[in-house]
Formats: structure tokens, sequence, C-alpha cells
């Protein structure tokens, strides 16, 4: 009778990330988990993999304001997750493959579990009626700008469109601080091609 | 060469049984492409370990999901017990996955009873929940609550059963299955059952493990994965346990598979009732959990691996824990499986991966 | 055939009387075990406040100079914590559940006087209490005495 769970925490450094994956890709494991926690000055994220009863961890932290490369392309069920951390603690992940832009869960403030984060430093810098003592980094990207370049990606390298051209959208209304905004018009979704009928040929 | 339109579906509409939206793309009746949102029923409950300790947060635990209640507060509690290194009493462990087999066949019931509803057979609907009123009335009787059952502390359980009372809730359980047996063919055989869900929501198994679906979706695909067959606790004192694996990967697959792990879980309450030894069923905690340990633990719920991850601080409040529950996983593969469906059977769809979605966005 | 297979359960149905029970009408069936509301045995009660610190909702409320125990039943969610924590056990879960109603409220219980017999045993026993401490005073005193 097993009554011991593995374990197995391995330390690696943010830049190792994508080999690692590539990796337990290749080798045919499942992915499982992205789960973050708020340390000093960063994001601590823990990736873990399993193969049957084995399950794998890696542990690596990350600066406020960084962006890290997403695994969506090789594992499309990470879309959940890293919509999630970005909207929870503010980490950004460049080219997710269904990208929410930061309405995934429609908090009320902007990363509510890292209060240290980028974003919540801005909203409380721009909410406040006096200047707050927090420096504000100048050489952070703002999220406004973030959206512009994410949409560039999407026109450039996406396979195939969001909606193709002739569809009727019914009544949505661009807004983006509506909360039942539509998704198309917002997020760069980019649709790795496993199913063509999704390409706009009429 | 149609027009394309958008329609929304969710997160009110009268045959889903989650907040869940979704933009449908569809052209004449064929949907091309569906794009899931969620975030309707977010609390935030993770953020509460700052709030209340290391004990307390099981009664948190508890509420996040009302059909799968035990399983979180089981999954919480396994979960500290690895992270602080607490041994668990044996009969601790007998009656905890006595309670949650028993939870498994209520939320199996209950997902069998929409979906009869789902394509219009509401006396069905009306049957299977009748019968789980069996399950639900032994959970009374033991725990004191129908669905929130507060049965589960970290270190053991909260309180005992009587031996006398489990040959008794075997007993009732035994009555239960002979009428099931008679609902189970009307699932499996009956011409209007089939000829909604049959050849529905296809997704093969290459399919299926790229999407890294869990729980029955993915076991009806042919994916042989279930925590239960690494004999954690309790579950390694079967004798043997078989997975219920299909190859289908269709509607009637997963509903058969779903239709008879209620009988394998009956199966394994007897067999644990048979062995089930006797001794202390709780204990005293001293103690925090130490600073910068973590752990993580699995479970497999009635609706696939649940995955839990605590990290401690020193202090009796948690520095953070986490749940990844299952429908997070199958939302992928439930998108996958709406590419080319007629509208008529999106709800069906949805409702096959049997989604949670109180649960996935806590 | 692949149809009809509900027949019998149908006909059964027809005969036997129904699942369901007309609440309020017919009183529900509660087991012992049932979880329904606190109730609170005041005399035994030493007001020390423990489950006012247990309770996860904040639902109970201890006041020792007024000598009331209160609790609001609608913000109590039936976990047991206060009753597991007393060290008097004068608290107990009894299984019917609060009735639903139009405004929120709270249900005080404050000590009752002691009648007269009570107060004159229990001022006997401080007087006894007291002689007892005297006595062993003087005990300890005079052995000190005789040791020096």
């Amino acid at each position: 009778m097993i009554n011991e769970k593995p374990q197995v925490f391995i330390d690696i450094s943010a830049d190792e990330l994508m080999t690692k994956v590539e990796d337990y890709d290749a080798r045919g494991w499942r992915f499982v988990n992205i789960c973050g926690s708020a340390i000093q000055g960063g994001v601590e994220l823990i990736y873990s993999f399993s193969n049957g009863l084995p399950m794998e961890n890696l542990r690596f932290t990350v600066e406020n304001g960084s962006t890290i490369p997403s695994v969506s392309g090789r594992f499309p069920n990470a879309f959940f997750f890293e919509n999630e951390t970005y909207d929870l603690f503010g980490v950004r992940f460049s080219g997710i493959s269904i990208d929410f832009d930061g309405k995934f869960y429609k908090v009320s403030i902007p990363t509510p579990m890292n209060p240290d984060s980028v974003q919540a430093r801005k909203a409380a810098y721009d909410s406040a009626p006096v200047a707050l003592d927090v420096a504000i980094d100048a050489t952070e990207v703002p999220i406004v700008a973030s959206v512009a370049t994410s949409s560039d990606v999407v026109d450039n390298s996406a396979p195939s469109a969001v909606i193709p051209a002739q569809a009727k959208i019914h009544t949505h209304d661009n807004d983006s601080s509506a909360p039942s905004s539509v998704i198309p018009a917002q997020a760069g979704i980019h649709t790795h091609d496993n199913d063509s009928s999704a390409k706009g040929d009429n | 060469m149609g027009n394309k339109t958008v329609i929304p579906f969710g997160p009110q509409h009268p045959v889903l049984p989650e907040p869940l939206h979704l933009d449908l793309v569809i052209e004449d009746e064929k949907v091309l492409e569906a794009i899931p949102q969620i975030g309707f029923v977010h609390r935030g409950l993770e953020k509460l370990v700052s709030k209340k300790d290391y004990m307390q947060f099981v009664l948190v635990a508890e509420r996040i999901c009302g059909i799968c209640a035990f399983g979180h507060s089981l999954g919480y509690s396994e979960t500290i017990e690895a992270l602080m290194k607490i041994e668990v009493p044996k009969r601790a462990e007998y009656l905890r996955v006595i309670w949650h087999e028993l939870s498994r066949i209520h939320s199996h019931m209950l997902w069998l009873g929409l979906l009869a509803d789902a394509f219009g057979y509401e006396n069905l609907f009306m049957q299977c929940w009748r019968l789980r009123e069996v399950v639900l009335d032994i959970f009374e009787e033991t725990t004191g609550g129908r669905v929130i059952l507060t049965a589960c502390n970290v270190g053991g359980v909260e309180q005992d059963i009587e031996n006398s009372e489990l040959k008794g809730i075997v007993e009732r359980l035994d009555k239960m299955i002979v009428e099931y047996k008679q609902l189970l063919k009307v699932f499996l055989k009956d011409r209007s059952v089939k000829s909604r869900l049959v050849g529905v929501g296809y997704i093969s198994k290459e399919d299926a493990f790229k999407a890294a679906c869990v729980g029955p979706f993915g076991r009806a695909s042919g994916l042989e994965e279930d925590i239960r067959m690494f004999g954690f606790g309790a579950y390694g004192d079967l004798a043997d346990f078989k997975l219920i694996t299909s190859n289908d990967g269709d509607g009637y697959a997963r509903s058969e598979v779903r239709a008879l792990e209620i009988i394998q879980s009956v199966d394994i309450i007897k067999e644990l009732v048979d062995k089930i030894p006797d001794g202390p069923y709780n204990q005293k905690i001293k103690g925090t959990p130490e600073a910068g340990s973590y752990a993580v633990s699995r479970l497999e719920q009635p609706r696939g691996e649940c995955y839990y991850f605590a990290k401690g601080n020193g202090t009796k409040f948690l520095e953070r824990f986490r749940i990844r529950t299952p429908t997070s996983q199958n939302v992928a593969g439930m998108v996958q499986t709406l590419q080319g469906c007629d509208l008529a059977d999106v709800p069906l769809n949805v409702l096959t991966i049997d989604p949670c979605i109180s649960c996935t966005e806590r | 055939m692949g149809s009809f297979h509900l027949t019998k359960m149908s006909f059964k149905n027809l005969v036997k009387k129904p699942a369901t029970k007309m609440y309020p009408v017919v009183a529900p069936t509660y087991t012992k075990m049932t979880k329904g509301h606190i109730a609170c045995d005041i005399k035994t009660c030493i007001l020390c406040g423990i489950c006012e610190k247990r309770c996860p909702t904040y639902a109970i409320t201890v006041n020792k100079p007024d000598e009331t125990w209160t609790i609001n039943r609608f913000a109590c969610i039936q976990c047991y914590s206060c009753v597991r924590a007393c060290p008097k056990t004068c608290l107990d879960m009894k299984p019917d559940y609060t009735k639903a109603a139009t405004e929120m409220s709270t249900v005080t219980i404050k000590k009752p006087e002691l009648t007269a017999e009570e107060k004159a045993a229990k001022e006997a026993a401080e007087k006894e209490k007291a002689e007892r401490i005297a006595k062993a005073k003087a005990a300890k005193d005079a052995k000190d005495t005789k040791a020096t």
C-alpha cells in the first residue's frame, strides 16, 4: 500500500523552461498545472508534468513585469492556466493560443494575489488623487501598448483568421469595460492548425 | 457558402448546468468554432488561506463546489498531511474512501439525470434523482449533512460509523442497484436515447491525449488513467481494480463509462466494509507547516484527476494553496468536440464533459 | 425491442404512494445526527468565549459582564466547531432547521439569576474553600517555624 505520494521538485532557471518543456513533450508526458505564488519582488511559478504515477514539478521565479513564452503550442490545455496566472499574478505570456488579455476572470482589482505587480501598482497610481511615493520604473511596458503588440503578432503569424470577414456579430459592444464583451474583438487568437474548418475560405 | 453568424450561448440557458459562456461561430446549423469564456462565479477562495488557519480552511475547501464537496475536503486534508508528514490511522482512511465512493455514486447519478433531461427524457431524470436520494439519506445519517458533509479533517475523520451501520448501508445500496440496473438498460439500449448519443461529439484517442483529457471523458476515448489504480490510501487494499474504458470516444461511450462506474463503486464499498479494521479514527494535530515546505497531491474525483498544491511559511496560515480541477483540463477537449457538430447537439457536448464551473474558478 | 424499458417501473410508480412529501404540511423527518441549529445550556456555561474564537463566521458573541450568549442563526454554517471546542459541553446541535424569515435577527440567552438555595450553596462552598486554604496555610507556617 502506497502512502507516500511522489514529491519531486526540480529548481530550474527561467531560460531553461522551453528546453525542459520540449523534452517532456517528446517523452510523451502530460501537462498538469501552472501554479503561481507571490514572493518578494516577483512570482514563483511551478509547472507540473506527469506520466502515470511519477510527477515532476519545475520551480523557478520571474520578476514583476517580465514576459515568458507560452507552452500552449505544445500543450493546448495550458491556455487556461496561463490566462489565469496573468489575471491573478500579472505574469505576461507571449503567444497563448486563446488570449483573453486580462479579462479571463473579470477581477475587480488588477492582480489581486500579487499586490506588487506592475499592473496593480499602475492602477493604484492612476486612481490615487495624490502622487504616491512608490516609483514606477520607466522601462516597464504599460498595458495599453502591449495589447497593440499582441495584435500585430496575430496578423503576422497566425495561420487562420479569428472571425471570417463576413461574420455578423450579434449585439456585442466592443467596449473593453463591459463585462460581457466579446472575446474575438479584443483577443488575439492563434489557432494552431489542428483543424482546418476554421479557415475563412468563403 | 452560407453566412457565418456568431451566437452567444450561456451563461444562463435552461439546459446548461453551469454558468459557462460560449461564442459559437455557426454556418447553416453547423458549428465551426467555439470560444469558451468563464469567470462568472469567481469568488477568490484561494486568497482566504491568509485569513483562515490551516485547520479551519477545510470548511472553506468543502464549500467550493456542491457536488464534489467531500472530494475537495479530502484532497485538502491529504495535501496538508503530506506537507506536515502526518500519518493517518487506517480506519480513518477506509472511512474516507467509503464516503468518497458514495460521493462518486451521487455525482454520477446527478449527471445521468441531467443528461436525460438534456435530451428531453424527463421521466428518466426524475427516476435517477429518486434513486440518488438513497445515497443522500445515507450521508445524512452518518454525517448530518446531505451535500456538505463536514466529515473530513486534517489527521482523520470527524465521526465514526459503527460496523453494524456499515452493513445496513451495504444492504440499502444493494437494493438500490437492483432498481438502478433497469435504468441502466434504458441508457444503454433504448433506441431513442442511442440516436441522440451515438456518434455525437467524437474525439479520437490521440486528440484526447494531446488535449490532456482526464476522468471519464478521457477514459471513454481509450486513455487509461485513473489515480485510483495507483493504490494510495485504502485503495491499495483492494483485491484488484479494473479500469472502465471504451474505445468509441463519443457521447454514448462517456455515458456508458459513468453509468458502469456506479456499479463499480458499490462493489468497492462492499469490499472495504468487509475489510475495515478497528482502531482510532482521529488524532490531535500540533504544530504548523514548516517554512519553505511544498507538497503536491492528486485525487480521482468523479470528474477526473484533481491536483492540489500547498506551500507553507512557518505560521498557522498557509502561504499558497492551489486546486486544479478536472474541468479546466477538459475545456480544451470540449472545444475540440464542438467543432463540426450540429447546433442542437451543443448542450449535449457541453454536458458530456460533466462541467463543474464553480470548482474551476474558485 | 429498443424501447419501452421503463414500463415495469412506471406501473409500479402508478400504484405506490409518491416519493415526495408535502412539506410544510407534513413535518420533515430528521435523523439524530442532522446538523440543524445550535442550542446552549446557559446554566452550565461559564462564558469563557472559546466558542466565539473558534466560530469561522463570527456568528457567536459572548458578553461576560452582561452574562449573555448571542448567536446569529443566519450566519451559522453548522460546522460543529463550537460544540467540539466547548470545555463544559454545554453546546449541542439539534436536528431541526432554522425557519426562513424576512428579517435577519439574533437570539440572545441571558444567564438566569441564581435562586436562594443556589446562592446559599455557592456561599457555603466559597466559605469552605476559604477555610481549607487558611488551614493549609497555617499548617505550612507551623512546619516552617519548626524547621528553623
